[in-house]
């Protein structure tokens, strides 16, 4: 899946613990155009449950999570 | 009277560092996270501290993180590094004569299941880059090389050892930059390496900020969590003050440094003819040294001729501070096969931009006196 989606932009929060990936893609995605979306990297397994609570709060779309071994690779659509 | 050689320890800030620092005391107290007028004076402060140490090392602002200390610095390279790299890869590559941060942090990696290759230096305390090349294995996540001695001031050949990037591209290149960069150019943009520790302190900021520069693509895990502070990389509120002294500092070392070079090259080249005509060997490489270092090794007690000169107004020391307070041989002057009895009369003076060639020669001239003395109550 991971391949047919066209990320605009990534934002790498390796070695960051939630909420500072969190805080990171909130603040990376407000830059990004409406429609647009951002792969974010983490290894805090904290981002599986804490990015699509931020997704429904925040009104943005969580397109797809990708887990690597001990990474995710998650991807969000900008909504609003 | 009191003469200052002890440069290399910590260098006192010029007056236009001090005021630059002063309204950050004061009434720029607020906390860059924060929202008001006050706030964004204080985050555009930070902005140009941070462009002023990038471009003192031909980086880009986005890759300095602030940081405490050099020894900070220094840890977090090697610490940082082991977690990203932790159950991927588990060795790492040092030289002998790294700085304690280094070498006392490849220790404790040790401990915990990192280990480590020292390459050894020749009697001039250089490192030859085709010895590094040979300690990496496929198990290699980093190395760290200093570019300059705090102790015995010798240049490594970091041009040389950085051009090993190309052929050893997953290792992570790290260098301690922290001597060198105040007196000579550093260019990252010709140089890969993808960390590199920068001390306030040593370039005549304050004390209590130090930056790692690291290179964007770098995985690194943080050593201190918490909050957004330095994009999450090193949680803590910044020391503002000492960050815009440090940005100051190195605003007035990239414009001056080649000027500081000149006169500091003249005197040690001056105290380096005394110390010939009084028959005392210089440690390590001349050629290939920073030109605010005069490391010596007396033929009598180095503790007792530091006492004399003290008497005579003059600051110096026997070396590393570390192994100064421990009474301990250092790891530095062993790994260039000074024996312990030699590095006993380990001396270092270390001069400054205030420096003058009267106050080089006076401490050249109480030197030879009170060495002749010590000499003459030997057995």
């Amino acid at each position: 899946m991971k391949d047919d989606i066209a990320v605009a932009a990534v934002l790498d929060t390796f070695g960051m613990l939630c909420p500072i990936p969190i805080i990171k893609t909130a603040a990376r995605v407000k830059s990004m155009k409406k429609g647009e979306i951002l792969k974010v990297m983490s290894d805090d397994p904290g981002i599986l449950e804490d990015m699509p609570a931020w997704c429904t709060t925040s009104g943005n779309e969580l397109v797809h999570i990708e887990e690597r071994g001990a990474e995710y690779d998650v991807y969000i659509r900008k909504l609003r | 009277m009191s003469l200052y050689f002890n440069n290399a320890f910590s260098k006192r800030p010029p007056d236009k560092v001090l005021q630059a620092m002063q309204p950050f005391w004061s009434e720029q107290f607020e906390n860059p996270l924060t929202e008001s007028e006050g706030s964004e004076r204080v985050r555009e402060a930070l902005q140009t501290a941070r462009l002023h140490v990038a471009e003192l090392i031909n980086a880009t602002p986005e890759e300095i993180y602030f940081v405490s200390s050099g020894t900070e610095a220094n840890n977090w390279a090697l610490k940082g590094l082991a977690h990203a790299w932790s159950g991927k890869k588990d060795h790492i590559v040092i030289s002998a004569v790294e700085h304690f941060s280094v070498y006392q942090t490849a220790q404790f990696l040790n401990r915990h299941g990192i280990k480590t290759s020292i390459v050894s230096v020749d009697r001039e305390g250089r490192v030859d880059p085709q010895s590094i090349a040979k300690k990496i294995t496929p198990q290699t996540f980093a190395l760290s090389i200093q570019c300059a001695s705090d102790e015995i001031g010798v240049i490594q050949d970091h041009t040389e050892i950085a051009k090993l990037k190309s052929q050893f591209t997953d290792v992570v290149f790290h260098t301690d930059a922290i001597q060198f960069v105040c007196y000579e150019e550093l260019n990252l943009r010709q140089e890969p390496f993808d960390l590199v520790s920068i001390s306030s302190n040593a370039i005549y900021g304050p004390p209590g900020a130090a930056a790692l520069f690291i290179k964007q693509g770098t995985r690194i895990v943080p050593l201190i969590h918490g909050g957004m502070q330095e994009e999450g990389l090193r949680a803590g509120l910044q020391p503002i003050a000492n960050i815009v002294g440090f940005g100051k500092a190195a605003e007035l070392a990239k414009g001056s440094r080649k000027e500081w070079n000149k006169h500091l090259a003249k005197l040690q080249t001056s105290m380096f003819q005394k110390i010939e005509n009084l028959e005392i060997p210089i440690t390590g490489s001349v050629k290939n040294r920073i030109v605010d270092n005069i490391h010596i090794l007396v033929d009598v007690d180095g503790e007792a001729l530091l006492s004399l000169l003290l008497d005579d107004g003059i600051s110096a020391s026997t070396g590393s501070t570390c192994y100064q307070y421990a009474q301990k041989e250092s790891h530095v002057l062993k790994a260039l096969g000074i024996t312990s009895e030699h590095a006993r009369g380990a001396i270092l003076f270390t001069i400054g931009i205030d420096t003058t060639q009267s106050d080089a020669n006076f401490a050249m001239d109480s030197l030879g006196k009170n060495l002749k003395h010590l000499r003459s109550l030997k057995p």
